[in-house]
């Protein structure tokens, strides 16, 4: 055993003080001498910290950080020192499973698949492609994803694929293409090196990026400190570090966000000659936020004139400013139009495109960019535009298909509305792939009413059996990470390849190949009559997915699985231009937002509503960046005599997820092994509830026991983390969704609490 | 005497029934977020329409028309259980939308040529929002349309999971027709 810290007691490790350039440290942890390093990158947040797993036989026995990699320069977080555990924990699904009178029972892979498949040409015959859906993740790779998007897109012709990246990213998406007119964040992680201002919104990063947050401390502790604006509903780890924490209500971020944009262009903050030439509709933000002075703005948030102002007068004199959003604006209410406001804080002050002038609308999930690239969630594949009719013709060309064979007559479906057709019985075939709904989805009764339907033949492919396979009919055994090759791509677009360590156990077979045998059986064909999926390896899925991308703003034409092999990773766009990748996009101040070019055409921000095609054209931003902008208006409950608390969930630092892996860690279960409600010091106070006291949460979806946790969060507020499946966060949560991105509000529910018990 | 106020009668009846289809729609389907969560605040966008017609029926005088009613009354019949049900509400929502929509239309040129600078821009703020109601209901089409016109209904679970989520909300009598009526088909 060896290990270069205790990352549970010491979660950010030492401080290497930083000005400009960040310097290496490699953590390391192994519990036995590998005989090997097989290089690859950290599944376990949206970091992509690139690493190397050391292997002793056909077990993995540890990791260490790659020192020359751009992202972490060595360093690992507590979830990457550890997670790796749970590929050899008990539990593994080794063989296919089948139900069989009301019992799932192991099979083999052909029984297993020819129901699948059985099951596709059933539903193909009697109701067509629009009665199966799939609903995949932000964790598999690259080259599964593309494959799973050639195959439900070209090769069935439905609409209905998308990812849990709904839960995460799906408004980092939109928000990105509402204002900049293509998915893709623009900085470059070096932008935190040299920024002077950074404003964290609703993004807890010491928890959820602990390897990014020690870059930010190593500036905080380096000669010219960045300033610190952090906006969180909690006291966190990363809210002590600020400057200037503001604590707005649940559901207020748009508020907040009009209010302060109010004040930066009231003091005249602003870059007029960018705002002319590489903008469109700042009169329409100069009208809305118009209507946000201070007064109103905190009388709705309930922060203070003062702070706001204060918050304002940081943001209105950084002359390098870099600012992040995460599910505390995405999963809240307004989620885009708020995330929208932060971009436009950006190109109101001149700052993107130049070091240390950036925003991040961050991701969730490791791989959740390349979901959101490949076309398996709600995009169409590299950003093309599915209301297109040129891009769409591209994309059939390049598949050698008719262009009608490619479900495009309305938006891909949304995973929310994916259940909600399997609700009423219009979707009967769902195949999930890699996460878990019946723990992380709002409002589980629902949601495992709606997987126990008769009429509804589930597919679970996952690497243990979770809590949604049970519900499955039929459970593929995946391999984990690790245990296949293939490329991911993180939140400031750096592309890692992750090598094959070890053997997968059992029958287990990769995503990629469970796909591929998918397509095989399934015979699909191009209108040539080759087979549609032309490759048979992770190499050859990362090859044909290079062409796709080639003239897009997601170019890979430049990248490899070789060229990513033995060196740190590369940033896209890579290709003759860029051959070595390049750091930040609208360098030259110009966006993808040309009719010809543009991922949609966008949204109304309040309703949903598209823009149609014609309407987009008549005032063409071509190629400016879009001002967009909306109201605040009250979220769809909220607190009352009832139910007095407002209910908020997240994450914690040592738990992914629905603990699938790192629950099966051992250190990392001990570190935070229950779930917990939190709640301030007043309101415990008011109903005599101590620290570990047992409470009852309940809300108008369900009621739970848990200890209570005292302190460190606003008043009224309540807190969960939403890890936990026997605790299930989400038992509580509301059906509710942002109108643009479609991503469920996890941020706000109301709710009540009573003391059923002492600590025990 | 000027007509104004049979335009600005028209108008707010319009819109108030635009209000009350709206909500009526949201409840119907309160089990699809999609809906309930827009169409509840839509309808306050009708309201806050309504609060700005009352000066300018102050000033105007007001006509009562009855066609909105009539037009309304026409509309929303037969089962609006499930998807289709829905997509049928949709349809109507539209119709009762472009009646709104043609009204602001008509009062904005009689503002233009009283040079009423206040009751135009009413005009052109409260127009611009009915338009984007009809932009929300054509985007609904457009996501609704192929999988209820073209993928086979499984009854029994439409029924279910159309239920009314509180039972004031959609008169029970109302569902039991519905039942009936899509399982004698």
């Amino acid at each position: 055993m060896r290990e270069s810290r205790d990352s549970i007691a010491d979660i950010w490790g030492d401080r290497t003080p930083t000005d400009r350039s960040w310097t290496a440290r490699v953590d390391e942890r192994v519990v036995e001498e590998p005989e090997r390093w097989v290089q690859s990158c950290c599944v376990l947040c949206s970091n992509g910290c690139a690493l190397d797993i050391g292997v002793k036989g056909n077990r993995i026995v540890g990791v260490r950080g790659r020192a020359e990699d751009r992202v972490n320069r060595g360093r690992l977080g507590p979830k990457g020192l550890h997670g790796w555990e749970a590929n050899a924990a008990k539990g593994r699904l080794t063989r296919p499973l089948v139900r069989n009178d009301g019992e799932l029972r192991p099979a083999s892979w052909e029984e297993a698949m020819g129901r699948v498949v059985q099951r596709t040409r059933e539903l193909l015959h009697e109701t067509g492609s629009g009665a199966i859906g799939f609903y995949t993740t932000g964790q598999l790779f690259l080259e599964e994803y593309y494959t799973l998007a050639t195959i439900a897109r070209a090769g069935l012709g439905t609409l209905h694929v998308d990812g849990n990246t709904r839960l995460c990213t799906a408004t980092a998406a939109m928000a990105l293409i509402e204002s900049f007119g293509a998915d893709g964040d623009p900085g470059s992680y070096e932008d935190f090196d040299v920024c002077d201002t950074l404003f964290l919104v609703g993004h807890n990063m010491a928890a959820t990026q602990t390897v990014l947050w020690s870059r930010v401390l190593d500036r905080r502790k380096g000669p010219n400190p960045p300033r610190l604006i952090v906006v969180d509903p909690r006291t966190t780890g990363t809210a002590r570090e600020a400057d200037l924490h503001l604590r707005p209500r649940p559901a207020t971020n748009l508020a907040l966000l009009n209010g302060l944009l109010h004040l930066v262009l009231e003091s005249g903050h602003v870059d007029r000659e960018f705002l002319a030439q590489h903008t469109a509709g700042f009169n329409e933000l100069q009208e809305t936020v118009g209507r946000w002075p201070p007064e109103r703005a905190a009388q709705v948030t309930g922060i203070s004139v003062e702070d706001l102002g204060k918050a304002a007068a940081m943001l209105g004199s950084a002359e390098r400013l870099v600012s992040t959003c995460l599910q505390g604006v995405y999963q809240s209410h307004q989620a885009t139009a708020a995330a929208v406001q932060v971009n436009n804080l950006h190109l109101v002050r001149g700052m993107l495109g130049k070091p240390g002038c950036t925003v991040f609308q961050m991701n969730g999930q490791p791989t959740a960019q390349n979901t959101r690239e490949c076309g398996a969630d709600g995009e169409l594949v590299a950003f093309r535009n599915w209301n297109n009719q040129r891009h769409v013709e591209d994309l059939a060309r390049l598949w050698n298909v008719e262009p009608r064979r490619i479900a495009h007559w309305a938006p891909p479906t949304h995973a929310m509305q994916i259940f909600r057709l399997a609700e009423t019985g219009s979707i009967r075939m769902l195949w999930i792939s890699g996460t878990n709904p019946a723990v992380s989805l709002p409002d589980l009764a629902r949601i495992r009413r709606i997987l126990d339907k008769e009429s509804l033949f589930v597919v679970v492919q996952d690497a243990f059996l979770s809590e949604t396979a049970e519900h499955a009919d039929v459970v593929f055994p995946a391999a984990l990470w690790g245990e296949k090759t293939g490329t991911f791509t993180n939140a400031d677009r750096t592309v890692h390849v992750s090598h094959k360590a070890i053997d997968p156990p059992g029958e287990a077979k990769s995503d990629l190949q469970i796909f591929l045998d998918y397509a095989r059986a399934m015979d699909l064909r191009d209108d040539s009559g080759a087979p549609l999926v032309k490759w048979t390896d992770a190499e050859g899925a990362f090859a044909a997915f290079r062409e796709v991308t080639r003239g897009r703003p997601c170019d890979y034409t430049g990248l490899s699985h070789a060229k990513l092999t033995g060196r740190s990773g590369i940033q896209w766009p890579c290709n003759a231009a860029h051959p070595e990748g390049r750091a930040r996009l609208y360098e030259d101040g110009v966006f993808p937002t040309g009719a010809d070019v543009c991922e949609t055409y966008g949204h109304d921000l309040v309703t949903g509503a598209a823009i149609e095609e014609m309407e987009y054209r008549a005032r063409d931003p071509a190629g400016r960046a879009r001002i967009k902008a909306a109201d605040w208006h009250p979220p769809h409950e909220q607190p009352d005599r009832r139910y007095p608390f407002w209910l908020t969930t997240g994450r914690l630092v040592y738990h992914w997820h629905t603990r699938t892996k790192t629950g099966k860690s051992r250190a990392l279960q001990e570190a935070a092994p229950v779930a917990f409600v939190q709640v301030s010091e007043a309101d415990a106070r008011r109903l005599g509830i101590s620290d570990g006291d047992g409470v009852e949460i309940e809300t108008r979806r369900g009621k739970l026991a848990l200890p209570a946790r005292v302190g460190e969060i606003a008043e009224g507020t309540l807190f969960m983390p939403f890890h936990y499946g026997d605790h299930a966060a989400n038992e509580l949560t509301l059906t509710t969704w942002d109108p643009v991105s479609k991503q469920p509000s996890f941020k706000y529910a109301a709710a009540r609490m009573r003391k059923i018990g002492n600590r025990s | 005497m000027i007509l104004l106020g049979r335009c600005l009668g028209l108008l707010v009846e319009a819109e108030q029934e635009l209000s009350r289809a709206l909500l009526a729609v949201s409840a119907r389907h309160a089990r699809d977020p999609e809906i309930w969560q827009t169409a509840t605040l839509l309808s306050k966008w009708c309201n806050a329409h309504l609060v700005r017609l009352a000066p300018l029926v102050e000033k105007y005088g007001r006509m009562r028309d009855g066609g909105p009613r009539r037009v309304a009354r026409a509309l929303f019949h037969g089962s609006r259980v499930g998807s289709i049900g829905l997509l049928r509400d949709v349809h109507d929502l539209s119709l009762l939308t472009q009646q709104v929509h043609v009204a602001w239309n008509m009062a904005t040129q009689a503002a233009k040529a009283l040079r009423d600078q206040e009751f135009e821009e009413t005009c052109g703020e409260a127009g611009k929002e009915i338009e984007r109601i009809a932009a929300w209901l054509r985007t609904l089409i457009a996501h609704l349309s192929a999988q209820t016109l073209t993928v086979e209904p499984d009854f029994a679970s439409e029924l279910a999971a159309s239920a009314p989520k509180r039972p004031t909300s959609v008169p029970l009598l109302e569902v039991a027709k519905a039942a009936i009526d899509l399982l004698s088909k």
